[in-house]
């Protein structure tokens, strides 16, 4: 709570055109910010330039941030895959290369090259939270993650997804939704629903 | 349906995973203020959100750290001349103004000479300010130089135009310019997604035919397209109205 609590605070500085802050912000967040683009991008120079891009509009617009709406790390990571994804659904209209494009098993070898985040505090602040998604994603079966993560890191459509897998797409689509459905309980907990 | 049963399709709807109809009717409800489904859906967010705390953080680069502050400095530098260009005239006037009454003073007081001498510091701390904002530019890791050349035809100006595309800073500096005809500027245009004309400034011509304007890259510009530099008679023309002098092409991107 208390890092929410100094993250509105950080976001109402930046407002203010306070760089400090969004220095702040940056190394509070920028490891997972650029950790998120990596895993979609899977391209170090084309996650560096979304990691700027996501933290320029963070000061360009900070100040039609709504801290109802979310904390800023929601905010970052939401803008982050946005933008990540539409690159990469931008370069997959480009070169067409949807059926080459390699399976999401590569990525952690992808990322095998690059330095894990050495920041203490921020890994305090999140190793709980790991663990938390961690164990929710564990949850699901092997051919529900596989779909979650499609969908989720590399941005594919249902089609693309039921292509990719080789299964019918009403299969996909009905196992994505169970898989994510599964994963609220999982994170937030059921639906008054779901309890009784 | 009751908010309680909408708590699904929210999940879903916040990892973009819901379709029309479904989807539609829910942004509908949304948009009409209920306080418990806006609620919800900003939980949902932040549970998706943390999806991506499954990948382990990654230290993010410095390099990236250190343009957006290069990026930050050089925005506020470009805003304060901006300031100054658009009540353009009149701050300056006030400027020369305050200078002169200043200047008045000090001639009764000191004479002349100090007039002189604060006027030439005033430029010289703003020439050095620009010089290091176009510095940051040129020196960049990510600078582009783009070749500008004239039509020929007697016309002999020619130059770089410098963008630092992490920045978006942009420089621009030609020599052997001929001193626009009077009551015209020079004016430096981009080309937009759609291929129209995008403004970039006007730039300063000293009297030895150096050209140079530093400025932020529009946002919508084409990277593949144009960039022309047009004599104009309206410092303000959202068109240009004459042929270039100066011409080249982004392309590379």
């Amino acid at each position: 709570m208390a890092e929410s609590r100094d993250d509105l605070t950080l976001m109402e500085l930046v407002a203010r055109r306070d760089a400090a802050a969004l220095d702040a912000l940056y190394l509070r967040h920028g490891s997972l910010v650029f950790a998120l683009c990596l895993r979609i991008l899977r391209n170090h120079a084309e996650a560096e330039e979304v990691l700027q891009e996501v933290f320029w509009e963070l000061w360009r617009s900070s100040s039609r941030y709504a801290a109802e709406r979310g904390s800023a790390r929601v905010y970052l990571v939401q803008l982050a895959r946005s933008r990540a994804l539409d690159r990469v659904r931008l370069r997959r209209r480009r070169e067409t290369l949807l059926a080459d494009a390699g399976g999401p098993s590569v990525i952690a070898a992808e990322l095998g090259g690059e330095r894990r985040a050495s920041n203490p505090l921020a890994a305090a602040l999140s190793g709980e939270e790991h663990q938390q998604v961690r164990a929710a994603l564990h949850v699901l079966s092997e051919s529900e993650r596989r779909a979650v993560t499609l969908s989720f890191f590399d941005g594919l459509s249902h089609a693309e997804i039921a292509a990719h897998l080789g299964e019918p797409l009403g299969t996909v689509k009905t196992r994505i939704r169970r898989a994510l459905l599964r994963l609220r309980n999982a994170l937030v907990g059921p639906s008054d629903g779901e309890k009784r | 349906m009751t908010c309680d049963e909408r708590r699904d399709a929210l999940f879903l709807l916040a990892a973009e995973e819901l379709e029309a109809p479904e989807r539609d009717e829910l942004r509908a409800h949304l948009a009409d203020g209920c306080p418990r489904c806006l609620g919800a859906l900003a939980e949902a967010q932040a549970a998706v959100a943390k999806l991506a705390l499954e990948i382990e953080p990654v230290t993010a680069p410095e390099s990236v750290r250190r343009a957006l502050a290069a990026r930050i400095a050089l925005e506020s530098r470009l805003a304060e001349p901006a300031a100054l260009e658009a009540p353009a005239r009149g701050a300056r006037s006030g400027r020369l103004r305050t200078a002169l009454a200043a200047g008045l003073a000090a001639v009764l007081a000191a004479g002349a000479t100090v007039l002189v001498t604060q006027i030439r510091v005033m430029r010289a701390e703003r020439d050095a300010e620009t010089r290091r904002a176009a510095l940051d530019v040129i020196g960049s890791p990510y600078m582009h130089a783009i070749d500008l050349k004239g039509p020929g035809l007697g016309f002999q100006g020619h130059g770089h135009l410098y963008w630092d595309y992490h920045s978006g800073g942009c420089y621009l500096r030609a020599t052997a310019m001929r001193a626009p005809e009077p009551g015209k500027v020079y004016v430096l245009w981009f080309t937009d997604a759609d291929g129209g004309p995008l403004r970039g400034g006007v730039l300063a011509v000293s009297p030895d035919g150096e050209a140079t304007l530093l400025t932020e890259m529009p946002r919508d510009i084409d990277v593949t397209g144009a960039v022309a530099v047009t004599e104009e008679a309206n410092a303000a023309a959202l068109r240009p109205s004459a042929d270039a002098v100066l011409r080249g092409e982004l392309q590379t991107f």
